[in-house]
Protein backbone atom coordinates (compact mmCIF):
# COMPACT_ATOMS: atom_id res chain seq x y z
CA UNK A 1 0.00 0.00 0.00
CA UNK A 2 1.25 3.44 -0.92
CA UNK A 3 1.06 6.21 1.69
CA UNK A 4 2.09 9.56 0.32
CA UNK A 5 3.06 12.72 2.16
CA UNK A 6 2.62 15.32 -0.53
CA UNK A 7 4.54 18.32 0.73
CA UNK A 8 7.26 18.07 3.37
CA UNK A 9 6.86 21.55 4.81
CA UNK A 10 5.15 22.68 7.98
CA UNK A 11 2.29 20.17 8.01
CA UNK A 12 4.17 17.36 6.26
CA UNK A 13 7.02 17.60 8.73
CA UNK A 14 4.66 17.16 11.66
CA UNK A 15 2.63 14.34 10.16
CA UNK A 16 5.52 12.14 9.05
CA UNK A 17 6.66 10.49 12.26
CA UNK A 18 3.24 9.70 13.78
CA UNK A 19 2.02 8.45 10.39
CA UNK A 20 5.06 6.21 10.06
CA UNK A 21 4.41 4.86 13.53
CA UNK A 22 0.83 3.94 12.68
CA UNK A 23 1.66 2.18 9.42
CA UNK A 24 4.69 0.42 10.91
CA UNK A 25 2.97 -0.67 14.10
CA UNK A 26 -0.78 -0.40 13.49
CA UNK A 27 -2.99 -0.77 16.53
CA UNK A 28 -4.87 -4.08 16.62
CA UNK A 29 -8.19 -2.42 15.75
CA UNK A 30 -6.92 -1.31 12.34
CA UNK A 31 -4.26 -3.91 11.64
CA UNK A 32 -6.21 -5.51 8.78
CA UNK A 33 -6.44 -2.15 6.98
CA UNK A 34 -2.67 -1.73 6.60
CA UNK A 35 -0.56 -4.16 4.60
CA UNK A 36 2.96 -3.84 3.21
CA UNK A 37 3.16 -0.08 3.65
CA UNK A 38 5.45 2.06 1.51
CA UNK A 39 5.83 5.68 2.58
CA UNK A 40 6.43 8.20 -0.20
CA UNK A 41 7.59 11.69 0.66
CA UNK A 42 7.20 14.21 -2.14
CA UNK A 43 8.52 17.76 -2.29
CA UNK A 44 10.63 19.79 -4.69
CA UNK A 45 11.54 22.48 -2.17
CA UNK A 46 14.68 22.90 -0.10
CA UNK A 47 14.89 23.88 3.56
CA UNK A 48 15.57 27.57 4.09
CA UNK A 49 16.43 29.59 7.17
CA UNK A 50 12.94 31.05 7.40
CA UNK A 51 11.46 27.54 7.66
CA UNK A 52 13.23 26.68 10.89
CA UNK A 53 10.57 28.10 13.18
CA UNK A 54 8.13 25.45 11.94
CA UNK A 55 10.04 22.56 10.40
CA UNK A 56 13.36 20.75 10.09
CA UNK A 57 16.66 21.86 11.69
CA UNK A 58 19.56 24.16 10.93
CA UNK A 59 21.71 21.33 9.54
CA UNK A 60 19.08 20.73 6.85
CA UNK A 61 19.25 24.20 5.31
CA UNK A 62 19.88 23.93 1.60
CA UNK A 63 18.81 20.29 1.38
CA UNK A 64 15.64 18.97 -0.26
CA UNK A 65 12.79 18.81 2.27
CA UNK A 66 11.55 15.39 1.22
CA UNK A 67 15.04 13.96 1.49
CA UNK A 68 15.64 15.45 4.96
CA UNK A 69 12.29 14.25 6.23
CA UNK A 70 12.83 10.76 4.83
CA UNK A 71 16.20 10.56 6.59
CA UNK A 72 14.58 11.56 9.87
CA UNK A 73 11.73 9.05 9.60
CA UNK A 74 14.15 6.35 8.51
CA UNK A 75 16.32 6.96 11.55
CA UNK A 76 13.33 6.26 13.78
CA UNK A 77 11.77 3.48 11.69
CA UNK A 78 14.55 1.84 9.66
CA UNK A 79 12.22 -1.09 8.98
CA UNK A 80 9.85 1.12 6.94
CA UNK A 81 10.28 1.28 3.16
CA UNK A 82 10.50 4.93 2.17
CA UNK A 83 10.64 6.47 -1.29
CA UNK A 84 11.61 10.08 -1.95
CA UNK A 85 10.44 12.21 -4.85
CA UNK A 86 12.36 15.47 -5.05
CA UNK A 87 9.86 17.20 -7.31
CA UNK A 88 6.74 19.29 -7.00
CA UNK A 89 3.49 17.91 -8.34
CA UNK A 90 2.14 20.28 -10.95
CA UNK A 91 0.47 20.29 -14.33
CA UNK A 92 3.89 20.78 -15.93
CA UNK A 93 5.68 18.19 -13.82
CA UNK A 94 3.80 14.90 -13.75
CA UNK A 95 6.43 12.41 -14.87
CA UNK A 96 8.24 11.97 -11.52
CA UNK A 97 4.97 11.04 -9.82
CA UNK A 98 3.77 8.12 -11.91
CA UNK A 99 5.09 5.50 -9.50
CA UNK A 100 3.04 6.57 -6.49
CA UNK A 101 -0.13 7.57 -8.32
CA UNK A 102 -1.84 4.19 -8.23
CA UNK A 103 -5.25 2.93 -7.25
CA UNK A 104 -5.60 2.22 -3.55
CA UNK A 105 -3.26 4.97 -2.46
CA UNK A 106 -3.65 7.11 0.63
CA UNK A 107 -2.35 10.62 0.16
CA UNK A 108 -1.83 13.15 2.90
CA UNK A 109 -2.02 16.50 1.16
CA UNK A 110 0.30 18.91 2.93
CA UNK A 111 0.78 21.40 0.11
CA UNK A 112 0.61 25.16 0.48
CA UNK A 113 -1.54 26.13 -2.48
CA UNK A 114 -4.90 25.40 -4.07
CA UNK A 115 -3.52 24.91 -7.57
CA UNK A 116 -1.81 21.73 -6.40
CA UNK A 117 -4.95 20.59 -4.57
CA UNK A 118 -7.12 21.08 -7.65
CA UNK A 119 -4.61 19.26 -9.83
CA UNK A 120 -4.37 16.36 -7.39
CA UNK A 121 -8.14 16.10 -7.37
CA UNK A 122 -8.16 15.86 -11.17
CA UNK A 123 -5.57 13.08 -11.07
CA UNK A 124 -7.31 11.10 -8.32
CA UNK A 125 -10.63 11.29 -10.12
CA UNK A 126 -9.29 8.71 -12.61
CA UNK A 127 -9.08 6.06 -9.89
CA UNK A 128 -11.74 3.88 -8.26
CA UNK A 129 -10.08 3.52 -4.86
CA UNK A 130 -8.19 6.17 -2.93
CA UNK A 131 -8.14 8.20 0.24
CA UNK A 132 -7.08 11.83 0.29
CA UNK A 133 -6.70 13.57 3.62
CA UNK A 134 -5.86 17.20 3.09
CA UNK A 135 -4.59 19.82 5.50
CA UNK A 136 -4.33 23.59 5.31
CA UNK A 137 -3.85 26.43 7.73
CA UNK A 138 -3.09 30.12 8.10
CA UNK A 139 -1.43 31.75 11.08
CA UNK A 140 -3.35 30.05 13.85
CA UNK A 141 -6.26 28.04 12.43
CA UNK A 142 -6.93 25.54 9.70
CA UNK A 143 -8.69 22.36 8.72
CA UNK A 144 -8.32 18.72 7.74
CA UNK A 145 -10.59 17.46 4.96
CA UNK A 146 -11.31 14.04 3.51
CA UNK A 147 -12.18 12.76 0.06
CA UNK A 148 -12.49 9.00 -0.22
CA UNK A 149 -13.60 6.70 -3.01
CA UNK A 150 -14.05 2.95 -2.65
CA UNK A 151 -15.03 0.57 -5.41
CA UNK A 152 -15.73 3.46 -7.73
CA UNK A 153 -18.17 5.16 -5.33
CA UNK A 154 -17.47 8.36 -3.47
CA UNK A 155 -17.81 7.80 0.27
CA UNK A 156 -17.82 11.56 0.73
CA UNK A 157 -17.75 14.44 -1.77
CA UNK A 158 -14.59 15.84 -3.27
CA UNK A 159 -12.87 18.86 -1.79
CA UNK A 160 -13.65 21.26 -4.60
CA UNK A 161 -17.30 20.21 -4.75
CA UNK A 162 -17.60 21.26 -1.10
CA UNK A 163 -15.33 24.27 -1.45
CA UNK A 164 -15.80 25.78 -4.90
CA UNK A 165 -13.59 28.73 -4.02
CA UNK A 166 -10.63 26.36 -4.42
CA UNK A 167 -11.31 26.29 -8.15
CA UNK A 168 -10.41 29.97 -8.38
CA UNK A 169 -6.95 30.15 -6.81
CA UNK A 170 -5.49 33.53 -5.96
CA UNK A 171 -2.02 34.56 -7.12
CA UNK A 172 -0.66 33.23 -3.82
CA UNK A 173 -2.15 29.85 -4.67
CA UNK A 174 -0.10 29.18 -7.79
CA UNK A 175 1.86 25.95 -8.24
CA UNK A 176 5.10 26.19 -6.24
CA UNK A 177 7.21 25.69 -9.36
CA UNK A 178 5.40 28.57 -10.99
CA UNK A 179 5.73 31.27 -8.33
CA UNK A 180 8.30 33.16 -6.34
CA UNK A 181 8.47 31.42 -2.97
CA UNK A 182 10.61 34.18 -1.49
CA UNK A 183 7.53 36.37 -1.35
CA UNK A 184 5.73 33.94 0.91
CA UNK A 185 7.54 34.99 4.06
CA UNK A 186 6.71 37.00 6.09
CA UNK A 187 3.57 38.17 4.26
CA UNK A 188 1.67 35.00 5.17
CA UNK A 189 3.18 33.80 8.44
CA UNK A 190 2.19 30.49 9.99
CA UNK A 191 2.73 29.04 13.42
CA UNK A 192 4.28 25.62 13.96
CA UNK A 193 1.47 25.03 16.43
CA UNK A 194 -1.08 25.47 13.64
CA UNK A 195 0.85 23.09 11.38
CA UNK A 196 1.02 20.57 14.21
CA UNK A 197 -2.67 20.90 15.08
CA UNK A 198 -3.70 20.40 11.44
CA UNK A 199 -1.38 17.39 11.09
CA UNK A 200 -2.95 15.89 14.19
CA UNK A 201 -6.45 16.56 12.83
CA UNK A 202 -5.55 14.89 9.53
CA UNK A 203 -4.39 11.76 11.30
CA UNK A 204 -7.49 11.71 13.48
CA UNK A 205 -9.72 12.09 10.44
CA UNK A 206 -7.94 9.27 8.64
CA UNK A 207 -7.79 6.97 11.63
CA UNK A 208 -11.37 7.40 12.81
CA UNK A 209 -13.21 7.78 9.49
CA UNK A 210 -11.18 5.55 7.16
CA UNK A 211 -8.94 3.03 8.91
CA UNK A 212 -11.39 2.21 11.64
CA UNK A 213 -14.45 2.00 9.37
CA UNK A 214 -13.27 0.89 5.94
CA UNK A 215 -16.68 0.02 4.51
CA UNK A 216 -18.77 2.85 5.91
CA UNK A 217 -19.41 6.40 4.86
CA UNK A 218 -17.48 8.73 7.12
CA UNK A 219 -19.50 10.22 9.96
CA UNK A 220 -17.72 13.51 9.32
CA UNK A 221 -15.33 14.56 6.60
CA UNK A 222 -13.68 17.59 8.11
CA UNK A 223 -12.07 18.77 11.32
CA UNK A 224 -11.68 22.48 11.93
CA UNK A 225 -8.90 23.54 14.28
CA UNK A 226 -8.24 26.86 15.95
CA UNK A 227 -5.33 27.03 18.33
CA UNK A 228 -6.37 30.42 19.73
CA UNK A 229 -9.57 28.83 21.01
CA UNK A 230 -8.11 25.40 21.74
CA UNK A 231 -10.69 23.94 19.40
CA UNK A 232 -10.87 20.91 17.09
CA UNK A 233 -14.38 20.53 15.68
CA UNK A 234 -15.57 17.63 13.51
CA UNK A 235 -17.92 18.78 10.80
CA UNK A 236 -19.68 17.43 7.73
CA UNK A 237 -19.15 19.30 4.50
CA UNK A 238 -21.77 18.97 1.79
CA UNK A 239 -21.55 19.16 -1.94
CA UNK A 240 -22.21 22.67 -3.23
CA UNK A 241 -21.53 22.11 -6.91
CA UNK A 242 -23.21 19.78 -9.35
CA UNK B 1 -24.74 10.92 -0.09
CA UNK B 2 -26.44 13.51 2.02
CA UNK B 3 -27.03 16.81 0.34
CA UNK B 4 -27.42 20.31 1.60
CA UNK B 5 -31.15 20.35 1.09
CA UNK B 6 -32.03 19.28 4.57
CA UNK B 7 -34.36 20.67 7.23
CA UNK B 8 -33.40 23.88 8.93
CA UNK B 9 -34.22 24.47 12.56
CA UNK B 10 -34.64 27.67 14.51
CA UNK B 11 -32.64 28.57 17.64
CA UNK B 12 -35.02 26.51 19.74
CA UNK B 13 -34.59 23.40 17.62
CA UNK B 14 -37.93 23.65 15.85
CA UNK B 15 -38.11 22.88 12.18
CA UNK B 16 -38.75 26.02 10.21
CA UNK B 17 -41.88 25.87 8.15
CA UNK B 18 -43.04 28.11 5.44
CA UNK B 19 -45.92 29.49 7.49
CA UNK B 20 -43.46 30.58 10.14
CA UNK B 21 -41.11 32.27 7.79
CA UNK B 22 -42.63 34.51 5.18
CA UNK B 23 -40.17 36.04 2.77
CA UNK B 24 -40.32 39.34 4.61
CA UNK B 25 -38.61 37.88 7.64
CA UNK B 26 -37.49 34.71 9.22
CA UNK B 27 -38.71 32.78 12.14
CA UNK B 28 -38.42 34.29 15.61
CA UNK B 29 -35.48 36.43 14.70
CA UNK B 30 -35.62 40.15 15.21
CA UNK B 31 -34.52 41.89 12.07
CA UNK B 32 -33.72 45.02 14.01
CA UNK B 33 -30.89 43.18 15.74
CA UNK B 34 -28.33 41.97 13.19
CA UNK B 35 -26.44 40.07 15.88
CA UNK B 36 -29.30 37.56 15.92
CA UNK B 37 -29.40 36.95 12.21
CA UNK B 38 -27.13 33.95 12.36
CA UNK B 39 -29.10 32.26 15.11
CA UNK B 40 -30.54 29.70 12.78
CA UNK B 41 -29.10 26.24 13.08
CA UNK B 42 -28.77 23.59 10.46
CA UNK B 43 -26.04 25.28 8.51
CA UNK B 44 -22.36 24.50 9.06
CA UNK B 45 -21.65 27.78 10.80
CA UNK B 46 -17.91 27.34 10.90
CA UNK B 47 -17.64 27.33 7.14
CA UNK B 48 -20.59 29.56 6.34
CA UNK B 49 -21.93 32.76 7.70
CA UNK B 50 -25.51 33.77 7.20
CA UNK B 51 -26.25 37.20 5.88
CA UNK B 52 -29.70 38.59 6.24
CA UNK B 53 -31.16 41.03 3.77
CA UNK B 54 -33.59 43.42 5.34
CA UNK B 55 -34.74 46.59 3.77
CA UNK B 56 -33.81 46.86 0.18
CA UNK B 57 -34.62 49.03 -2.75
CA UNK B 58 -33.54 48.75 -6.35
CA UNK B 59 -31.25 51.75 -5.98
CA UNK B 60 -29.81 51.21 -2.55
CA UNK B 61 -26.17 51.19 -1.71
CA UNK B 62 -25.17 47.64 -0.86
CA UNK B 63 -22.61 47.78 1.89
CA UNK B 64 -21.71 44.41 3.34
CA UNK B 65 -19.69 44.55 6.51
CA UNK B 66 -18.25 41.95 8.82
CA UNK B 67 -19.29 42.61 12.37
CA UNK B 68 -17.06 40.23 14.26
CA UNK B 69 -15.30 36.94 14.00
CA UNK B 70 -17.86 34.65 12.51
CA UNK B 71 -20.93 36.79 12.14
CA UNK B 72 -21.73 38.92 9.19
CA UNK B 73 -24.59 41.06 8.18
CA UNK B 74 -25.63 43.34 5.46
CA UNK B 75 -25.79 46.94 6.41
CA UNK B 76 -28.17 48.34 3.92
CA UNK B 77 -29.07 51.94 3.49
CA UNK B 78 -32.75 51.68 3.02
CA UNK B 79 -35.56 53.82 1.94
CA UNK B 80 -38.18 51.11 1.69
CA UNK B 81 -39.99 49.30 4.42
CA UNK B 82 -39.80 45.64 5.34
CA UNK B 83 -43.13 44.88 3.80
CA UNK B 84 -42.40 46.43 0.48
CA UNK B 85 -41.70 43.81 -2.19
CA UNK B 86 -38.47 45.35 -3.35
CA UNK B 87 -35.72 43.39 -4.98
CA UNK B 88 -32.03 43.83 -5.66
CA UNK B 89 -29.38 42.08 -7.66
CA UNK B 90 -26.29 40.65 -5.99
CA UNK B 91 -23.29 39.45 -7.90
CA UNK B 92 -21.79 36.09 -7.18
CA UNK B 93 -18.37 36.62 -5.69
CA UNK B 94 -19.48 39.47 -3.45
CA UNK B 95 -17.34 39.26 -0.34
CA UNK B 96 -17.99 40.08 3.28
CA UNK B 97 -14.78 40.03 5.24
CA UNK B 98 -13.12 36.79 4.26
CA UNK B 99 -16.35 35.18 3.10
CA UNK B 100 -17.48 34.90 -0.47
CA UNK B 101 -21.06 34.75 -1.63
CA UNK B 102 -21.73 31.43 -3.30
CA UNK B 103 -25.34 30.70 -2.45
CA UNK B 104 -28.55 32.43 -1.71
CA UNK B 105 -31.35 30.82 0.13
CA UNK B 106 -34.66 31.78 1.53
CA UNK B 107 -36.94 30.05 3.93
CA UNK B 108 -39.96 28.46 2.41
CA UNK B 109 -40.36 26.98 -1.02
CA UNK B 110 -42.43 28.99 -3.46
CA UNK B 111 -45.30 26.56 -3.15
CA UNK B 112 -45.22 26.71 0.61
CA UNK B 113 -44.41 23.04 1.15
CA UNK B 114 -40.99 22.48 2.69
CA UNK B 115 -38.25 24.74 3.92
CA UNK B 116 -35.10 24.54 1.93
CA UNK B 117 -31.54 25.71 2.06
CA UNK B 118 -29.01 26.23 -0.64
CA UNK B 119 -31.70 25.88 -3.23
CA UNK B 120 -30.58 28.70 -5.42
CA UNK B 121 -27.15 29.29 -6.81
CA UNK B 122 -26.22 32.93 -6.95
CA UNK B 123 -25.43 34.22 -10.38
CA UNK B 124 -24.77 37.68 -11.65
CA UNK B 125 -28.47 38.13 -12.23
CA UNK B 126 -29.77 36.69 -8.96
CA UNK B 127 -32.55 38.83 -7.56
CA UNK B 128 -32.96 38.84 -3.81
CA UNK B 129 -35.92 39.98 -1.82
CA UNK B 130 -36.27 41.30 1.69
CA UNK B 131 -36.05 38.44 4.14
CA UNK B 132 -33.82 36.29 1.97
CA UNK B 133 -30.74 34.90 3.62
CA UNK B 134 -27.43 34.63 1.86
CA UNK B 135 -24.94 31.95 2.69
CA UNK B 136 -21.43 33.26 2.53
CA UNK B 137 -18.79 30.56 2.13
CA UNK B 138 -15.65 31.03 4.18
CA UNK B 139 -12.66 29.89 2.11
CA UNK B 140 -10.65 27.00 3.47
CA UNK B 141 -7.12 27.74 4.65
CA UNK B 142 -4.60 26.86 1.98
CA UNK B 143 -1.10 27.13 3.49
CA UNK B 144 0.83 24.25 4.94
Amino acid sequence: MNYIILGAGGIGYHIAEPLARIICYPPACVKDSIKDPILWIVDGDVVEDHNLGRQHGAKAVGINKASVLADHVSSVFPELQIQVIKAYLSDQNQAPHRDWLKSGLTVFGCVDNNSSRCFLETLLDDYDDFTWVDGGNDLDSGQAMLWRRAGGSDMCPSLTSCNPEMLHPTSDDAFPDQRDCSKEWPSQPQLALANQAVAQAMLQLWFTQVLNKPVDQPRFNMILVDITEGRATPQTQYRLTD
Amino acid sequence: MANINRPVTDPLGRTIKYADSPRTGFYDVDHSDPTKWDQVTGVPTDTFVSVGVTRITPSQTYTPTLSHQDRAYVKAAATGGMDEPQTMAVQAGTTVGSARLVYARNYGTPDGSEPYIGGQRVSDSTILSAGDILLMKIPMKSRG
